[in-house]
């Protein structure tokens, strides 16, 4: 945009911040409770009057908007004064495919942020898939790029070189991945260890597929030839252990095409 | 709910958990309900516990435009007899279909969906009232379906899905949407990028207006 009005705002409000706004609640007559994903971890908003057609905080107030807001602390809600829209993704706006998968991306990544704490890593990942997906060939490669970045950065990256209980570098063939552990036994851990119940064999293309992402960037990754179908079995897996991470299973999964 | 209500008689518990239950009410309000209601006089009470019960035993809702409905058992309402079922418009809740009725300008009938789209809580297509749109226009009794969906993310999304499985079943019918952009009595200056996108494409030429 030629022309930002950014700064003079931020001259006469102190407390601002930026984020993307993954869910609203309506309250009471005409008000609006929000929560965002900001540089600082979740926060939760009140938008007071939002609800009507004449506030000037209605359009920006939106689940999947970029914004920046102006507020006023609080020890509860911190109320809204005034919005500015930065990004609103419209052209994920505009199919309802991408829709689905933006707001499992939300929930995600709100399942792994904390209140207080520097987000500033997961946000910029998720505005940076936000803004590529619907220019993918494969919208789902950018999830599971998107996936696995953020499982690394939290702590729970998936260990894809060498067993998980004897460290023995893994050979080239398939394997069996458990997500309790994060990781993949060799074939002898697997046969001695009681842990077959748990386990899914993964083919030794899903787990190249895995390394690859690992290893390369973005740029590189989306012009590579992948296949549709081991994107979305490595999905699964990741899935899984999001799932025995946070506890529960995520409730946009199951729209977001697995 | 705070420990300090259990000192309080089972009674007024009881009103209190009643309330909570309500959308927007949290304990400390539930609280202020309960202990407004035993000030109340008896007959103000009477008045509003009769007039719930009312609408739970005499009303429901219609099991084919799923609007408010008095003919419990019917399989259609008066409403549904009464309008012309050619044009049908879709929206999300009761007092949607309410506010567009109070405006006059639909002639045609309503199909309530009582919710929207929403993955991120958890409701999917099969908790609306989709099957009973389908039903409908199995009838071929419709001609055109106006989506007055609200203009949020879970309103579009809704309005997209239904375009996408009215369109891929019912070639005949013609799907239209309510307009959207800039409402009156807003100030450009504070519109939002979806607002203006959605002004810009929909722009129409002075003379239609006049």
């Amino acid at each position: 945009m030629p022309f930002k009005t950014e700064h003079l705002l931020m001259k006469s409000t102190n407390n601002h911040i930026k984020g993307i706004i993954t869910r609203c609640t309506n309250y009471k007559e005409a008000d609006r409770i929000f929560t965002l994903i900001s540089d600082n971890g979740i926060m939760k908003f009140i938008a007071r009057g939002a609800k009507k057609p004449s506030s000037r905080l209605s359009g920006h107030i939106e689940p999947l908007n970029y914004v920046t807001l102006y507020y006023r602390p609080s020890k509860s809600l911190n109320s809204v004064s005034q919005v500015e829209s930065i990004n609103s993704f419209l052209e994920i706006k505009k199919e309802y495919n991408l829709i689905l998968k933006a707001q499992y991306m939300m929930e995600l990544s709100e399942s792994l942020s904390s209140e207080n704490e520097d987000n500033s890593y997961i946000l910029s990942l998720l505005i940076s898939t936000l803004s590529n997906i619907h220019n993918s060939k494969i919208p789902d490669l950018d999830i599971l790029i998107f996936e696995f970045e953020l499982l690394k950065y939290q702590g729970f990256g998936i260990r894809l070189f060498d067993c998980t209980n004897c460290n023995k570098k893994l050979e080239r063939s398939d394997h069996y991945f458990s997500s309790k552990v994060g990781g993949f036994y060799c074939e002898d851990c697997f046969e001695s260890e009681e842990i077959h119940h748990e386990s899914i064999k993964v083919t030794i293309e899903q787990q190249l597929l895995l390394r690859t992402i690992s290893r390369k960037k973005y740029k590189d990754l989306i012009n590579l030839n992948l296949v549709e179908k081991e994107i979305n079995n490595c999905r699964k897996l990741i899935q899984k252990s999001v799932q025995d991470i946070i506890g529960v299973q995520l409730k946009t999964v199951k729209f977001s095409d697995l | 709910m705070t420990s300090g209500n259990n000192s309080l008689p089972v009674e007024v518990q009881k009103l209190i958990i009643a309330f909570s239950t309500l959308p927007g009410i949290g304990p400390k309000t539930a609280q202020r309900l309960s202990y407004f209601v035993l000030s109340q006089n008896k007959e103000e009470t009477l008045k509003l516990s009769e007039a719930l019960i009312e609408v739970k035993e005499n009303l429901s809702f219609c099991k084919t435009c799923c609007f408010i409905t008095s003919d419990k058992n019917s399989e259609s309402c008066s409403y549904c007899y009464e309008k012309d079922s050619a044009q049908i418009c879709v929206v999300e809740n009761v007092i949607d279909a309410i506010t567009i009725e109070m405006s006059g300008i639909h002639k045609g009938s309503f199909h309530v969906l009582h919710g929207a789209i929403s993955p991120i809580n958890g409701i999917g297509p099969e908790k609306l009232k989709i099957e009973e749109l389908m039903k409908r226009l199995n009838r071929g009794e419709t001609e055109e379906i106006i989506l007055a969906t609200n203009p949020t993310l879970e309103g579009e999304a809704t309005g997209m899905y239904l375009n996408k499985i009215i369109s891929e079943n019912y070639n005949n019918i013609k799907l239209t949407k309510l307009a959207r952009g800039l409402a009156s009595g807003t100030d450009l200056e504070y519109s939002d990028f979806n607002t203006l996108s959605n002004a810009f494409q929909n722009r129409t030429s002075i003379d239609e207006i006049n």
